[in-house]
């Protein structure tokens, strides 16, 4: 009788609470990995298995290298900079500032606002004969690159862009982690007459450390899915410079209909992920100071 | 009928292996005020809890009112509990913190509201209805939760630990401030405290756990004067019992330095290993050599008693003499043993070798 | 005397530098916000002209005839509201029986949970395109929002902020009385409605921001969502020179209801976002 009622209970507040989580999150899942092993092209009711044929198709396609290597090229460019930069603004908005709450707003209004409509202010900015950052450089007299028109610096203009989003949502994370270290650390290192960078290296960047492995791990993998500035900016282009594993997978699913493929590469992104989160997770034993 | 009643409860946690109460058996009447007391960790909360219905009961009977509430719910159990970190809701002001309980049972407003006022009103809270817990101090936020109990008009009161956060000043008058609502209200209370002196001054019976086991269970009187083992002997009293090492032969008890104590007016067979208790006021300094020689450490003077600090026989003592007794620290002096008041437990299993109640009866 | 003079000095150059720093970042915005102020000869102008010679507030009505921003704003709005409120009841249910009920498998359920919030979310799209599709609501609004309601970043925060609660606290309202739903909305939720409203606010923000999934699901433009709108907006007026100053002002309408919720709320922003405990 107890029994059913607890039980009764946990499907209320547990079983129907689940099910939008199980229909669109672990039944697709798991569909997504058996779909890699056929031929499935949407439109069609039938399809044949074909075993791991999609994945030796990737592994085998310089395309997939080509966004592989954009992938990780972006990846680590944007989380790195971003990390680094978030820290310094963090560092620099002190608590007890005064307008301390109006300086970190700036800093952090970027975040608020749609990507997709950021991407076009940025791909407008970048334009090369007409746009502002071109201009400025003519100014100083600096190389004008093509930015987003060129194969060579696409990749990059987007980074900046994806960088320029992130880092005042970094700050506010390290904002409050420096805000916890003991004040008596800082009085240490000064009694001692430790340099900025000793006192970087001793206090701050130690004792941040765990904020730092949650901001590695979330912004890796939401490089990884970075998608709206990449569709509105270049589509994956020139001449696929900025064509990530993830864009891949989007054009294949959802402009070429070829769903086997598509999520043969949705998984290896999967597992990129996971391995990624991991290691992250393993590394933090050995360094992150809690 | 007793009020409650545990038959052969017993506690074993889904996370820990070993069973941390074992076997319980006690019958609570109407209107008593029970404690429970024991060191730490000994099962006192997890009792309670069962009690509550905050703890499933692993095997065993719990009745209230003649009824077997194993399966019964917390919120059906008609119980009101105070907890040690009082446990107010923080977002709650104090009258609808007291008034939590009444809410629940869909009361009208204005009964609350009644309810809730002379609740206040018995506990000084009148002024504070309005204020969040946080801006009270520990003595008001603990007389709030014992308003929360009050009102609802619980037949059970509950209480674990709910003075130990108060500084010593607040708990004595607290202490008094409970004792005086069980007056008043007369409702049947258990009250759990690892502090002796709580249970010896506020109980009606005393049940002292230790370490899943009830040791004794009896008025403070039966308690201290006639605790029926060694755990209870040590625990119960202050400054506690002082033991010494001995043996009983032929009705002689004898130190095992072979000092002879005197004579048992109870004859108990012979014993060879006993431990001997006295409490530190059935000892007195000597005016001759009895033999049992004490060095003396240290002096401490408590209001209206002396605390004589030293050590005899290879043990530490304490006796309490009157302030008028002139010792010097390293000083020697001869200790006269109340024979008639001395309590005996077998050193092995630590059980009371006589009842001193029957002996006196 | 002198001291004091050069910590002036020094304190004056930290806040130029802060102001320098802060006008950088926010810059695109000013930038979007004086292009489509422009004219399209202004700002096609070499040299650039920074500031347009009479503001033309007349290219966001342009814009608005060209395109229902207005609806897509609401559809935006009105589609992320929803979701937030659903998440926010689903959420506090799980995050619930993940805290305060005692069963089999609950650390089972609450690693897969875990697993699910590091994964990208984009992996799961080809099956739950299909799944919607065989709900029959592709091309609509309740496709978006149910797809939506299972936020994982939700139940994983809620579960935290569920933890902090003290125990007595929760077994004094079952002792006198309460049962598991008072609990969870009389105690835990107020009790935890600082993270429940930062969180709220952050996937508030979030699903009016998104792109891709919903650009998949809505095709009519009576269903666009601000972003989907505001990229078909942009990819068929850009080829036309002249029309960049309405793109502009169209970015501006679509960054505006983000913008004024900002304002309002900064502090819940700033304070919120780095110690709700964000931080699993
Ligand atoms: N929730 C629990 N899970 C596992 N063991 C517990 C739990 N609560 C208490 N215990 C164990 O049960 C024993 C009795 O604890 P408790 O009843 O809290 O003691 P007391 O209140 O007398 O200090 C202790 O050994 C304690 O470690
Ligand atoms: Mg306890």
């Amino acid at each position: 009788m107890i029994r059913l009622k607890k039980a009764g209970k946990l499907f209320i507040f547990l079983g129907i609470p689940m099910i939008p989580l199980i229909v669109f999150w672990f039944v697709p899942m798991i569909v997504s990995l058996w779909l890699s092993l056929t031929d499935w092209d949407y439109i069609s009711p039938t399809f044949n298995y074909v075993g791991m044929d999609n994945y030796t198709y990737a592994f085998t396609s310089d395309d997939f290298y080509q966004a592989l290597k954009n992938t990780v090229v972006f990846g680590v460019f944007t989380v790195v900079p971003t990390i680094i930069i978030g820290l310094l603004l963090a560092m620099l908005l002190r608590e007890g500032l005064k307008g301390i709450t109006f300086f970190r707003s700036l800093m952090f209004s970027p975040w608020i606002t749609p990507m997709v409509a950021m991407s076009i202010v940025w791909a407008w900015i970048y334009e090369p004969d007409i746009g502002l950052l071109n201009q400025v450089l003519g100014w100083l007299h600096l190389p004008q690159p093509e930015w987003l028109h060129s194969s060579s610096s696409a990749l990059w203009s987007i980074i900046i862009v994806t960088v320029w989003k992130n880092a005042g949502w970094a700050m506010l994370f390290y904002s409050d982690a420096l805000q916890k270290i003991p004040r008596d650390l800082y009085e240490v290192s000064n009694l001692e007459g430790s340099s900025w960078w000793q006192k970087m290296r001793t206090v701050v960047i130690p004792l941040v450390s765990p904020t730092t492995l949650f901001l590695g791990i979330m912004l890796a993998i939401e490089s990884i899915q970075a998608y709206d500035q990449i569709q509105v900016m270049t589509q994956g282009g020139p001449s696929g410079s900025t064509r990530t594993l993830l864009y891949m997978y989007y054009q294949m699913a959802f402009e070429q209909f070829n769903m086997g493929q598509a999520t043969a590469i949705s998984t290896i992104i999967v597992i990129i992920t996971g391995i990624l989160a991991l290691t992250m997770f393993y590394a933090s034993k050995r360094w992150v100071h809690y | 009928m007793p009020k409650i009643k545990m038959t052969s409860i017993k506690k074993k946690y889904d996370n820990k292996g070993e069973e941390v109460i074992h076997d319980f058996n006690l019958d609570i009447e109407e209107n008593e005020f029970i404690v429970f007391v024991g060191p730490s960790g000994c099962g006192k909360s997890t009792t309670l809890r069962m009690i509550a219905g905050l703890e499933s009961i692993t095997s065993g009977e719990l009745w209230m009112d003649g009824k077997l509430v194993n399966d019964v719910q917390a919120k059906d159990r008609d119980i009101a509990m105070v907890f040690q970190n009082y446990a107010l809701f923080p977002h709650y002001n104090v009258y609808d913190n007291i008034a939590f309980g009444l809410k629940m049972k869909k009361y009208k407003r204005s009964f609350i509201k009644e309810r809730v006022e002379q609740a206040a009103e018995i506990l000084g809270l009148t002024k504070y209805l309005k204020r969040k817990p946080k801006d009270l101090s520990g003595g008001q936020r603990q007389r709030v939760a014992l308003g929360r109990a009050i009102v609802r008009d619980a037949h059970i009161f509950l209480m674990d630990e709910p003075l130990s956060n108060l500084d010593a000043k607040l708990r004595i008058q607290m202490r008094k401030e409970i004792i005086n609502l069980h007056r008043r209200l007369g409702t049947t209370t258990i009250y759990v405290t690892h502090d002796q002196t709580e249970a010896m001054t506020m109980a009606s019976r005393i049940v002292v756990l230790n370490d899943g086991y009830i040791e004794q269970i009896g008025t403070p009187e039966q308690v201290y004067n006639n605790p029926q083992s060694k755990f209870v002997a040590e625990f119960m009293g202050s400054p506690p019992m002082n033991f010494l090492e001995g043996s009983v032969k032929g009705n002689q008890l004898m130190l095992d330095s072979g000092e002879v104590l005197g004579e048992l007016s109870q004859s108990i067979g012979d014993v060879e290993k006993v431990d001997i208790g006295i409490r530190s006021e059935n000892i007195d300094i000597a005016a001759h050599d009895t033999g049992i020689n004490m060095t003396v450490n240290h002096v401490e003077l408590m209001g209206a008693d002396l605390h004589i600090h030293g050590n005899a026989d290879g043990k530490e003592i304490v006796i309490r003499v009157v302030p008028s007794e002139k010792v010097a620290v390293n000083e020697q002096v001869s200790l006269r043993v109340n024979i008639d008041m001395v309590h005996l437990f077998d050193a092995n299993t630590g059980k009371a070798l006589f009842d001193r109640e029957k002996v006196n009866a | 005397m002198q001291n004091n003079k050069k910590s002036n000095l020094k304190q004056f150059g930290f806040y130029l530098l802060l102001t320098i720093l802060g006008i950088l970042m926010v810059f695109p915005l000013i930038w979007m916000l004086l292009s489509a102020l422009k004219s399209p000869g202004e700002i096609f102008a070499v040299p650039l002209k920074w500031l347009p010679e009479v503001a033309q507030w007349g290219n966001f009505k342009e814009a608005l005839e060209l395109a229902p921003f207005g609806l897509y704003i609401f559809n935006s709005t009105f589609t992320a509201l929803v979701i937030v409120i659903f998440q926010f009841v689903l959420s506090c249910m799980i995050a619930y029986a993940l805290t305060q009920m005692k069963f089999k498998g609950r650390t089972l359920v609450f690693n897969l949970i875990l697993i699910t919030y590091m994964l990208p979310t984009e992996a799961t799209y080809v099956p739950s395109y299909t799944i919607v599709a065989k709900m029959g609501l592709l091309d609509t609004l309740s496709g978006v929002i149910i797809s939506n309601i299972a936020s994982v970043f939700t139940i994983f925060l809620l579960r935290q902020a569920f933890m902090q609660v003290p125990k007595d606290t929760i077994e004094a309202a079952r002792a006198y009385g309460a049962g598991d739903f008072t609990i969870l909305w009389k105690i835990m939720i107020p009790m935890s409605k600082s993270t429940i409203f930062v969180v709220s606010l952050i996937s508030f923000v979030k699903m009016y921001n998104n792109y891709l999934w919903p650009s998949l699901i809505v095709k009519s433009e009576k269903n666009y969502l601000i972003t989907v709108g505001l990229n078909k907006f942009f990819t068929s007026q850009g080829s036309f020179a002249d029309k960049w100053p309405l793109i502009m002002s169209a970015n501006v309408l679509s960054v505006i209801p983000l913008l004024i919720l900002f304002i309002i709320l900064h502090k819940w922003f700033i304070k919120g976002i780095g110690d709700t405990g964000l931080k699993g």
